[in-house]
């Protein structure tokens, strides 16, 4: 994976940091190897990078990404961290890392004057309970509709279609943070294959095909309006019945290896 | 700017730390307390809800409380300043709960006096938040759809304005604990200025 000195990005660049909710590394690099996934293949140019997530449910890792701490390369490291708040001690802040006075990444970023926008999908960005408010209070304007949670045929299409009226109408002027939760792949992930009721890494690539299918507006208006700096990445995995585990918030490999991607795009 | 035509504010938590004065009017009517019971006061005024249920709480008359807290109350010459610039582009009303006398005396003291084109106190009008009949009241001839609702109570101030199709800013920490379906969210009033920078429609 590139490395890009973040104190030349922040500031400069628009961010687009997409989570593709329980998304599987093995399901990704498969789609991405048989050419199934031709939108994302534009962005990751290089492959998705095996990475280790922080949590292995979504309130854990994002709880950890937002905090700076992105899955990390599936290799001993230490592995240099993009964004980092100020942290006496921290190994893996490099010269090369953006460093903020703030508790999260969303807020540093509001700090340096970025307008801070989440797109929620999963239920902990529901913001229909007290929990559900947690991680879309971090950012400066949040949205969750119930079109866009798990059960939706048409989430990302509908998520989208919430982050381009975003894009159109934020000033130009102002440096933009669009984080994106995509639901679809979360179970049940069986509903993007007709007949199917139960979820297997089948009908994840079916709902990761799908999701591919509704990216490239967003990305296209992202680049249209400013230079464009994206992360995507999985927040966790989930098990299939693999030595005897179903679901995830447990420790195994197609849990807690996902794929990652950032660039400019 | 944002072309959100009518702003609405909150005045408890929201533009003045309404806690605070009563916090450290508390502290100076109980006199000096041992350092690890400040907490415990912190977190009674914040649950105390009403003055007389924290004078009563301390066996305090409530309107010693109450004058001690107006005592207390600070201006913050920011808050100002950020009232009369937003008042060059939008209209600006002050929708509040309680009484006539306490609130119109916490707008005095926390020097907010003539900063709106309206100021709407529950006390004075009969209707108290979160009756949505409240807000269209302060909403007046304003589409709802052209309005920011600014508070720091997920239930008394967002949950009506997104009732009404009305844009919502939460302010403070509110959403880290209750449940806010609030648009945007700050810590702190003085951010709203970037908030405007997004124009109202959806």
């Amino acid at each position: 994976m590139s490395s890009f000195d973040m104190n030349a990005i922040v500031g400069t660049h628009d961010i687009l940091w997409i989570t593709l909710d329980t998304l599987r590394f093995d399901v990704a690099r498969k789609a991405l190897a048989e050419g199934r996934t031709p939108n994302l293949a534009a962005l990751v140019r290089d492959g998705w990078e095996r990475r280790h997530t922080p949590g292995n449910f979504t309130l854990a890792s994002h709880a950890a990404f937002f905090a700076g701490f992105l899955p990390t390369p599936a290799t001993p490291g230490p592995h240099p961290r993009l964004f980092a708040a100020a942290f006496e001690g921290s190994e893996t802040t490099s010269p090369h890392t953006w460093v903020y006075e703030a508790a999260d990444v969303p807020g540093g970023l509001a700090r340096a004057g970025y307008h801070t926008v989440c797109i929620g999908g999963v239920g902990f960005f529901n913001k229909r309970t007290p929990l559900g408010c947690v991680l879309p209070g971090l950012f400066r304007e949040s949205f969750w509709e119930p079109s866009f949670g798990v059960t939706g045929r048409d989430s990302t299409r509908n998520q989208v279609d919430c982050a381009l009226n975003v894009i159109q109408r934020v000033r130009p002027s102002l440096r933009l943070l669009l984080f994106l939760n995509v639901s679809a792949l979360h179970q049940p992930n069986c509903i993007f294959v007709d007949g199917q009721t139960t979820d297997s890494p089948h009908t994840m690539e079916a709902a990761l095909c799908y999701v591919d299918s509704q990216l490239q507006p967003l990305v296209r208006a992202m680049k249209a309006r400013a230079p464009l700096f994206f992360m995507i990445m999985s927040d966790h995995g989930t098990a299939y019945g693999e030595d005897g585990y179903r679901g995830h918030r447990l420790g195994h490999p197609v849990v807690w290896e996902v794929p990652y991607a950032h660039g400019i795009a | 700017m944002s072309d959100f035509e009518l702003l609405v504010f909150d005045l408890d938590g929201t533009l003045i730390d309404r806690d605070g004065a009563l916090l450290a009017a508390c502290e100076k009517l109980l006199g000096p307390r041992p350092a690890e019971a400040q907490g415990e006061l912190a977190s009674l005024v914040a649950a105390s809800g009403s003055i007389r249920r924290l004078a009563a709480r301390f066996r305090l008359p409530a309107d010693q409380l109450r004058k001690a807290m107006l005592e207390e109350l600070r201006p913050r010459a920011e808050v100002r300043q950020l009232l009369v610039r937003l008042r060059k582009d939008h209209g600006l009303v002050l929708y509040t709960n309680g009484s006539a006398a306490v609130q119109h005396a916490k707008i005095r003291a926390a020097g907010l006096d003539g900063c709106f084109d309206r100021y709407l106190v529950s006390g004075e009008v009969g209707l108290r938040k979160p009756d949505t009949a409240f807000l269209k009241l302060a909403l007046g001839g304003t589409p709802a759809a052209d309005a920011l609702v600014v508070g720091d109570d997920p239930r008394l101030d967002i949950a009506p304005a997104v009732s009404l199709g009305a844009a919502t800013c939460l302010v403070g920490s509110a959403a880290k604990h209750e449940a806010a379906q609030s648009r945007f969210h700050v810590d702190d009033v003085l951010e709203l200025t970037e908030v405007l920078a997004c124009p109202a429609s959806t």
